[in-house]
């Protein structure tokens, strides 16, 4: 009797740690599958070059590109047109993050409101069902009227990119709460706000993180469009710049900036889901984080 | 005195009637069981009771009041998502006392008692996705517990469990509640089930749904099913669900080519 209780107290924490260091191996396992790809990628192109399969002058390998970015920082243009690729990265991280935050909180706001109130969502619900389908890039010639060619614009287009698609996921999301959740508060005595915040809430939480993470690819894609086609200034209207003055290495170094900052968001995303949905990570549940 | 008092009471949803003109009256301190098939509105009845749904007719009265909305002394347990999964254990527990208006210590302290209570200390910090599914069940009832309810109402309480943790969970609920002295009201479709708790069985017709037998089970416990008493009623019991049951899954016309097994079946669950 006195060993299987001693037993006892000393499991949970072994098995405690065992989960730590299941978790901690799984994260060095992705850093470690994420370099390895990179590498491979990196290596195949640099391999493409040099054997002559891929043509150095359309596609110029990370060899050329990254030394090309280090010595001219990446400057296109002459006088006063001159943009560099620091300030091009910067303003695009700036729009881009300004429209996710606004489109995102925007339809959080708005879905929580339809979900809530049903008569609201007679009206509200087939309104941003038919703004939703409209493709973000469909969006810039009325942006740039109403905004001009600057950051206004860019954050417009982002912002109608994903805030009707965000309050679609949130209605739905709310809607999916399992009743039971719900009659099983009311009847501990939970109602009104709080019943929203503290049930509610957490219960739509997880499909509210996954409809935030594909928003912010729409918002990505938004973001570079805009800049392509018509908001000239940013990474994105870079590239265009550079495909324009025939500098490939600007043109690739810019293609591999914007997947790596895409793929960077969307790891802050998921570190900042896994610390909001704690509980996620815990039990017998499919971790999320390979999604 | 009665505790629960259902006059004459309908609910419908839509052009769908879900109970039609229930009367029926759970004495105060008793375990009532109702059996039935699905869809037969058991459920309905018990949110009713919980005052979670309002009745389109009749009048639902717990302790002589009218129910309006949910009441402090009634809590209502389900098969699924009974737990918080963002909650630990002890949080779980305590949410119903932080909505009576405990401070944070207090409830937590309170929830750590009853976690004591029904030997489940060791897992206060563990979340539901961390239990086994009899556990989730014993969690379920401390936290219901713990708010000292007059009236507990239990939906398939034990539904999703397998055969052999079902029948600790039973044991484990008739001491709850020989200690609480609460009132139990549970749904089930297991008529072992039924057997081995009820004080009362009310058997429910589907379609539209209203008690259609009572039979009130005056043995001690724990039970042997295979004792000839409660033969007796399982055999009365067990034809006459499996009429309702093939009732409410087939249409009047195939019934012709529905074979009908109304001999005593062996009772299996």
């Amino acid at each position: 009797m006195g060993l299987s209780a001693n037993l006892r107290i000393w499991r949970t924490p072994v098995v405690a740690a065992s989960a730590a260091t299941a978790r901690r191996r799984r994260g060095w396992r992705s850093i470690g599958g994420l370099v390895a790809a990179w590498l491979l990628l990196g290596g195949v192109w640099e391999l493409g070059a040099r054997i002559g399969f891929l043509n150095p002058a359309i596609l110029p390998p990370p060899s050329q590109f990254l030394p090309y970015l280090l010595e001219t920082s990446g400057s296109v243009g002459l006088g006063i047109n001159k943009v560099s690729y620091a300030s091009s990265l910067l303003e695009t991280i700036l729009r881009v993050s300004a429209g996710f935050g606004l489109g995102v909180g925007s339809g959080l706001v708005a879905g929580m409101l339809l979900a809530a109130l049903p008569w609201a969502r007679v009206v509200g619900v087939p309104v941003a069902q038919i703004l939703a389908p409209i493709a973000p890039i469909a969006w810039i010639p009325l942006a740039i009227v109403l905004f001009g060619t600057g950051d206004g614009a860019a954050v417009f287009v982002v912002f109608m990119g994903i805030a009707a698609s965000m309050t679609l996921a949130t209605v739905a999301a709310v809607g999916g709460v399992p009743a039971e959740y719900i009659k099983s508060a009311r009847s501990l005595g939970s109602r009104g706000w709080r019943l929203w915040l503290r049930v509610i809430l957490p219960a739509s939480a997880p499909s509210i993180a996954t409809a935030m993470r594909l928003s912010f690819f729409a918002a990505w894609m938004s973001v570079l469009a805009g800049e392509m086609a018509g908001i000239n200034s940013g990474l994105g209207s870079l590239v265009i710049l550079g495909q324009q003055e025939f500098q490939m290495k600007l043109v690739m170094a810019g293609l591999v900036t914007i997947g790596f900052l895409g793929f960077a968001f969307d790891r802050v995303l998921l570190v900042v889901r896994q610390r909001l949905l704690w509980w996620e990570a815990r039990g017998n549940r499919v971790d999320p984080a390979g999604a | 005195m009665p505790d629960i008092h259902l006059v004459d009471v309908c609910r419908d949803f839509g052009s769908h009637r879900a109970l039609d003109h229930v009367d029926l009256t759970i004495e105060s301190g008793s375990l009532t069981v109702l059996v039935g098939p699905t869809g037969c509105g058991k459920t309905t009845l018990l949110e009713l009771i919980a005052g979670l749904q309002t009745p389109t007719r009749g009048t639902v009265a717990v302790d002589g009041e009218d129910v309006v909305g949910p009441r402090r002394d009634t809590v209502l347990i389900f098969q699924h998502h009974n737990l918080f999964d963002w909650l630990t254990v002890r949080d779980n527990v305590a949410f119903g006392l932080r909505h009576r208006g405990l401070s944070r210590q207090e409830a937590g302290r309170r929830a750590v008692e009853q976690l004591e209570r029904v030997g489940l200390t060791q897992f206060a910090d563990r979340v539901p996705a961390e239990l086994s599914g009899g556990m989730r069940q014993r969690v379920g009832l401390a936290r219901a517990l713990v708010l000292s309810p007059r009236l507990l109402l239990m939906d398939e309480p034990f539904g999703s469990l397998d055969h052999q943790t079902r029948r600790i969970m039973q044991r484990y609920l008739l001491s709850t509640w020989r200690q609480s002295k609460a009132t139990i009201v549970l749904v089930t479709h297991d008529l072992d089930e039924a057997l081995r708790l009820a004080d009362r069985i009310v058997l429910f017709s589907a379609g539209p749904g209203r008690p259609v037998e009572v039979v009130d089970v005056d043995a001690p416990r724990p039970r042997d099913l295979e004792d000839g008493r409660i033969r007796q009623i399982r055999d009365r019991l067990s034809s006459h669900l499996e009429l309702e049951v093939t009732l409410s899954e087939f249409a009047v016309e195939e019934l012709s080519a529905v074979p009908l097994a109304l001999e005593v079946s062996d009772g299996s669950a």
